[in-house]
């Protein structure tokens, strides 16, 4: 089964790909929004998503993904940065991040994510908007075709920064957690 | 060397468990039996905490073996022996102080 979703926010993707595996669907691929799905037993496995960076001279990518495989967790698929990695149920609870110091950490990898991308829509959206200011028309005027791939980008840089500011506030929150 | 903060729980155990060469999952095994199972490490917890402590010099690689499908070792340095024992007792005066003042878990 294939299912298309746009998940800006890892928390409520990752709540989502534990429904669905409730529900008797593990995922198995992710591309371009379409995450594949086949049948396993209900709640057979628990998911987990991360971001990952290469930190040069560090523990490196191979390393990090045999750790995690070593604490008996499947290494699922990759997309760019994001990791996906699940673990049967059987063997207990299942969190890539167990304390508060890193758990903020990974959210403050998100976020400084986010706002690489954020900026980058914002200059796209700038340049676009000056384009359209001097010229009077949208760059690459091809007529209407233009004007809908606009409020696409408006739309999307919103979602980022909304999705980023979340991730503060929950920083925020764990901070205060003691 | 001055300390700004005490040490996480993880980082602590991290630390014990490199008094001797140890790799990534050994840390996990090791600081699960030391606390009789209470303390599960998350392998990106410990991911990030071995990134920081070699960071900040208070952990190194052991040894790299030519064989790379021998697992990296770490080990704790002369820096990371400091912190920890600083900690150790800043756990101690918590301790004690907690004791003289409960009256509770002897003295």
């Amino acid at each position: 089964m294939v299912k298309l979703r746009w998940y800006y926010d890892k928390d409520k993707e990752e709540a989502w790909l534990n429904e669905m595996c409730r529900e008797g669907w593990a995922m198995k691929s992710f591309c371009l929004g379409f995450y594949q799905f086949e049948p396993c037993g209900p709640g057979e496995y628990i998911y987990q998503i991360d971001l990952f960076t290469e930190n040069k001279n560090r523990m490196t990518h191979q390393e990090y993904l045999e750790l995690i495989q070593e604490t008996g967790a499947e290494y699922v698929c990759r997309w760019f940065w994001y990791r996906i990695f699940r673990r049967r149920s059987e063997l207990g609870e299942f969190e890539l991040y167990t304390d508060n110091d890193s758990k903020i950490e990974q959210y403050e990898r998100f976020c400084r994510f986010f706002r690489r991308i954020g900026i980058l829509e914002l200059c796209i959206l700038g340049y676009d908007t000056f384009y359209w200011l001097i010229f009077g028309r949208w760059i690459g005027d091809i007529g209407t075709v233009f004007f809908p791939a606009y409020g696409l980008l408006v739309l999307v840089a919103a979602v980022i920064w909304r999705v980023y500011f979340k991730m503060k506030h929950k920083i925020r929150d764990l901070k205060q957690e003691f | 060397m001055a300390r700004i903060q005490p040490l996480t729980e993880g980082v602590y155990y991290i630390l014990l468990s490199l008094t001797a060469p140890n790799h990534g999952y050994g840390i996990i095994q090791q600081t699960l039996e030391m606390t009789g199972g209470r303390l599960e490490l998350g392998a990106g917890t410990l991911y990030g905490a071995i990134n920081n402590l070699l960071d900040k010099g208070w952990i190194a690689l052991y040894r790299e073996e030519k064989d790379s499908r021998k697992k990296k070792e770490y080990v704790i340095t002369r820096l990371g022996q400091a912190a920890l024992e600083e900690e150790m007792e800043r756990l101690e005066e918590l301790l004690y102080n907690g004791r003289r003042i409960t009256g509770k878990g002897g003295v």
